[in-house]
Formats: C-alpha cells, sequence, structure tokens
C-alpha cells in the first residue's frame, strides 16, 4: 500500500431509509478522503445524517449506494481495524463487568490471550488516566471517567482508525475540554487516525486536521475545511488565535445557512 | 451519623411494625371467633399450631416435605435452565423462532393445571409427572421472556458486539444474557410462584407423599386442623421461596449495575 493512499475513502455514499411515509434520504451523495494519522471532523445541521455516514464507515450498516474503502479494502462489515466509541457511555459500557474486564473482553474476543490482553488493557487504561481504578464498577465513576474507559477500550484494541459519535457530548463543559485534550496526544501515541462527528463547532475545529462540512439533508458535502494548526492545540492559545475565529465563522455560515450554499 | 442510622433503623422496625398490623389482626379476630362458634371445620389457632406441629416435625417433614420440594426444585431449576436456553435460541435462530415462536405462545395461555388430565396419560402418575408439569410450567414463561428481553437489549450493545466482534458465545454469554437478566430473573420469580401451585395440584392426583397429599388426605378424613395446617405450611413455604429468591437476586442485581448503588463521583 502505498502510504499517499488515503486510509478512508467515502466515495459517492448514498443512503435511503424506509419510513411510514415512503423513502427518506438522508445522505445523498457524500464523499471525502482521510488520510493516515489525521484527525478529522463531520459537522452539518442536525438531522443531517453525520452519524449515518460514521455508521457506515464503521460497517454497522448496509450502504444504499456508493463505496466506502477503508485501509485499502472496501467495507461490507465492521473492519477489524477500526475501533468504536459511542456517545452514551452509560449504554456502550458492560455495566456487570469491572472497567478493566469492559476493555479486556474485545481483545479476548479477537483471540488476545488473557495475560496479554491484562496488559494492553491496563496500559490502555493509565493512557486514559484510569491507572488504579481498573477493579472499579463503571456505575462507581462519574460521566467523564466512563467515557474513558470507553476511549481505553478502543485503544487497547489497537485500531487504526478510531471513528467517534459525537464522544463527549453527554459530559460537562469542563470535562469535555479534559477528553477533548486526551484524544489529541493518543493519536500519536498509539498511532491512530481519528474520524469523529460533533455537532459543536468549536470543537471541531479546535481538534481536527480537517472539517467535513454537510449541508441540509438530504446531505451532501458543503465544503471540506483545512484546519491549519498543527499538532500542537491548547484550549486557551489555539481558540484565542484570528484563525480559530474566522474558521468557525466558516463553518457556521455553511451549517447554519446552507439556502446559499447549494 | 449515629443518629441518621438510628432514624433508619426505626423507621424500618415502624414498617415492618405497620406490615404486621393487619395479618395480626385477622389472626386475633379468627380465634376470637373461632374459639367461640366451636365450628368443626374452622378450628381454633392453638389446636392448628399442634396439627402442624405433628404433622411436618420429624417423619412428616422428610416423608412429604423433602419429596415436594425435591420436585420443586428439580422441576424449577430444569425448566429455568432449559428454558434459557431455548430463549436463546428463539432470539438467536430465526428459522427455530419463526417455526416456535407461535406454538410457544399458544401453549403460555394453557394454563398447566388445566393440562393435569394429560400429563397423567403423557408421563403416567409418579416422580416423573410432579416434576414434568412443573418444568411444564416454568420452561415456557422463561423460554418466551428470556427471547423477548434479549430482542429488547439496549441496539447500542449491539453496535458494540459487532464493531469489536464479539460474537458466539461471548456475544451471548458476556453481553447479551447480562443485558437481559432483569428481565429474566423477574420471570423466574413469578414463575416460582406458578412452581410451587403446580406442585401442590399435581400431588392431588397420584402422588403418596407429598405436603398437596398430606392437606388433601386430611382434608378428606375430616381431620379439619391438619387441612388448616396443611395450608398454613404453604403460607410459610411461599413467603420463605419469595425471601430466598430475593436474597439472591438483589446481589445478582447489584453485579448486573441495576439496582441502584451510591455513585461515586470523584473527578
Amino acid at each position: 500500500m502505498s502510504s499517499d493512499q488515503p486510509l478512508v475513502d467515502v466515495r459517492s455514499v448514498r443512503q435511503t431509509f424506509a419510513t411510514p411515509q415512503g423513502e427518506v434520504v438522508a445522505v445523498d451523495d457524500v464523499s471525502f478522503t482521510v488520510q493516515s494519522g489525521q484527525v478529522v471532523s463531520i459537522v452539518g445541521p442536525s438531522g443531517a445524517g453525520k452519524t449515518t455516514v460514521l455508521r457506515a464507515i464503521g460497517g454497522l450498516r448496509a450502504l444504499t449506494g456508493g463505496d466506502i474503502f477503508v485501509d485499502g479494502s472496501r467495507v461490507s462489515g465492521p473492519p477489524v481495524s477500526v475501533a468504536f466509541v459511542f456517545q452514551d457511555y452509560s449504554r456502550s459500557l458492560f455495566a456487570w463487568y469491572s472497567v478493566l474486564k469492559n476493555v479486556m473482553i474485545p481483545l479476548r474476543a479477537k483471540g488476545v490471550g488473557k495475560e496479554q490482553a491484562r496488559t494492553k488493557a491496563l496500559a490502555a487504561l493509565a493512557a486514559v488516566g484510569l491507572a488504579g481504578r481498573e477493579d472499579r464498577y463503571p456505575r462507581q465513576l462519574s460521566g467523564g471517567m466512563q467515557q474513558r474507559v470507553a476511549i481505553a477500550r478502543a485503544l487497547a484494541y489497537e485500531p487504526k482508525l478510531l471513528l467517534m459519535d459525537e464522544p463527549f457530548a453527554s459530559v460537562d463543559a469542563q470535562t469535555r475540554m479534559d477528553l477533548e485534550d486526551l484524544v489529541l496526544p493518543l493519536r500519536d501515541q498509539f498511532n491512530m487516525t481519528i474520524v469523529f462527528v460533533t455537532h459543536d463547532i468549536d470543537e471541531a475545529v479546535y481538534l481536527s486536521d480537517q472539517v467535513v462540512v454537510l449541508g441540509q439533508p438530504p446531505a451532501r458535502v458543503a465544503r471540506i475545511v483545512e484546519v491549519p494548526f498543527g499538532r500542537q492545540r491548547s484550549q486557551t492559545a489555539t481558540k484565542e488565535d484570528p484563525r480559530f475565529g474566522a474558521l468557525r465563522h466558516e463553518i457556521l455560515d455553511l451549517v447554519r445557512r446552507p439556502g446559499e450554499i447549494r | 451519623m449515629q443518629a441518621r442510622q438510628h432514624g433508619r433503623l426505626r423507621r424500618s422496625v415502624g414498617h415492618t411494625a405497620l406490615e404486621l398490623v393487619l395479618p395480626v389482626i385477622i389472626v386475633v379476630l379468627y380465634q376470637r371467633w373461632a374459639s367461640g362458634a366451636k365450628d368443626p371445620y374452622f378450628p381454633p389457632i392453638p389446636k392448628i399450631l399442634t396439627a402442624f406441629k405433628d404433622m411436618w416435625w420429624g417423619d412428616g417433614f422428610s416423608k412429604h416435605i423433602v419429596p415436594s420440594l425435591a420436585n420443586l426444585f428439580r422441576g424449577y431449576l430444569l425448566g429455568l435452565i432449559g428454558g434459557v436456553i431455548v430463549g436463546v435460541a428463539l432470539w438467536r435462530i430465526p428459522l427455530v423462532r419463526r417455526a416456535l415462536q407461535p406454538v410457544f405462545s399458544f401453549v403460555l395461555t394453557l394454563p398447566p393445571v388445566a393440562l393435569l388430565p394429560f400429563f397423567i396419560v403423557a408421563l403416567s402418575i409418579g416422580t416423573t409427572l410432579q416434576v414434568g408439569i412443573i418444568v411444564y410450567a416454568v420452561f415456557f414463561t422463561i423460554a418466551i421472556n428470556t427471547a423477548d428481553s434479549l430482542r429488547a437489549v439496549d441496539a447500542t450493545l449491539d453496535d458494540i458486539s459487532r464493531s469489536f466482534h464479539i460474537h458466539g458465545w461471548r456475544r451471548v454469554a458476556q453481553v447479551m444474557l447480562p443485558a437481559a437478566a432483569p428481565q429474566i430473573l423477574a420471570a423466574a420469580r413469578s414463575s416460582l410462584s406458578v412452581a410451587l401451585l403446580v406442585m401442590i395440584v399435581s400431588e392431588l392426583v397420584g402422588a403418596s407423599r407429598g405436603i398437596g397429599v398430606a392437606t388433601f388426605t386430611a382434608q378428606q378424613s375430616f381431620r379439619y386442623d391438619q387441612m388448616w395446617a396443611g395450608m398454613l405450611l404453604l403460607a410459610v413455604l411461599g413467603y420463605l421461596l419469595n425471601w430466598v429468591f430475593s436474597r439472591l437476586e438483589a446481589p445478582l442485581l447489584r453485579r448486573l449495575g441495576v439496582a441502584s448503588e451510591t455513585s461515586v463521583s470523584d473527578q
């Protein structure tokens, strides 16, 4: 595989849903690529099919039309090189298992031996700042810490591509910043590419190398915005950069006044 | 802290006392009326208690209580385990579901007691009958409820299983069954009282030993004190079984993360 081949290649993806009122087009012709090592966010107005696109990349939904390639092969089911973090930790964690076991189970299912799975799980938990809490149960942790468990579970899986569906939407603002700053360095530490969905434009600009802006439903790509801040970001300096405000402005205009761009 | 614990203790004692008010009133009224009425059908309470002791202590215990409870537990456990296994199959294998679900739903509407004649013919009189009809009473309820609750498990867990490639027994045992367990336990609890009922009724035909047999025989031979002692035993058993069940259920539910536990926030 040549290095300039994108890790994710979304080509003319179309997704329709059957409803009692008839067929609804959720996503209509979406195309974009993600290079290896990038952090890419998908934003758009409510109901624009952001999550639908993410789930399609993760192989959780069959496409109505188009193709998606991850790591060179066509997605027809969940690819092994992909791990998922869902929005709602209270529903995605196994409440009946300890934090450690939550992280170990996907590894064991993958065929990793018990001792090795344990070592990897402990390393992933340490990476998200949960060292020493491996014997707790999810309900004994705060919301932010539970989402860290979900992130650790994905990290331990050693994916090439980490998909996150509104990963910080269920926690308070302070915790949200902590989690944002947690995730960025993990990309290098675990050698991952990250694609995530958010409805928070600031978060999208702050975290991403590239923002894929979807237009009003049925969604098409309204614009792909490059974010020029490099790898080091800071909640204060980055967000005070005049270019941050400009990008934010540009994307907000696209999301909120889609009539002009179509 | 101390004061709060005292308060809680006092409240729980108060609750228990409140729960006892009605039963005590009923017992007292019954005793007053029965000792005056001298009605042979309604013996006074001391007489019932004496009969209770004579009937169920010593010999009576091994002759009647042990076989009844042995049948109950054998039938209940078989029905429970079989029901969960078949319930998983109903949920997991569409072919099985299409083939069995309508029949199961139909069978579920038939009260096991009404099918007693059929069981007598099919299993002939004896322990097999006693156990068999309890299995029947428990199995279908558990199977249908297991399948239903597995189907109702949050779709997010399904996404997790699929994206992390958790398949086969791991998905069933480590993800789906724990998530569905609270509903399955609820069904198991209600089947327990049905099992007790069916145990008694099934003993009315053809069994030679058992709580139901002893009670029914007492009634037929005009020993109304013993008949009442039998019913008292059933009440006590029902209460005890329910108590044991909730003692086992509570820690399990806590483990599954269902029962409320003081959540710790340390961030």
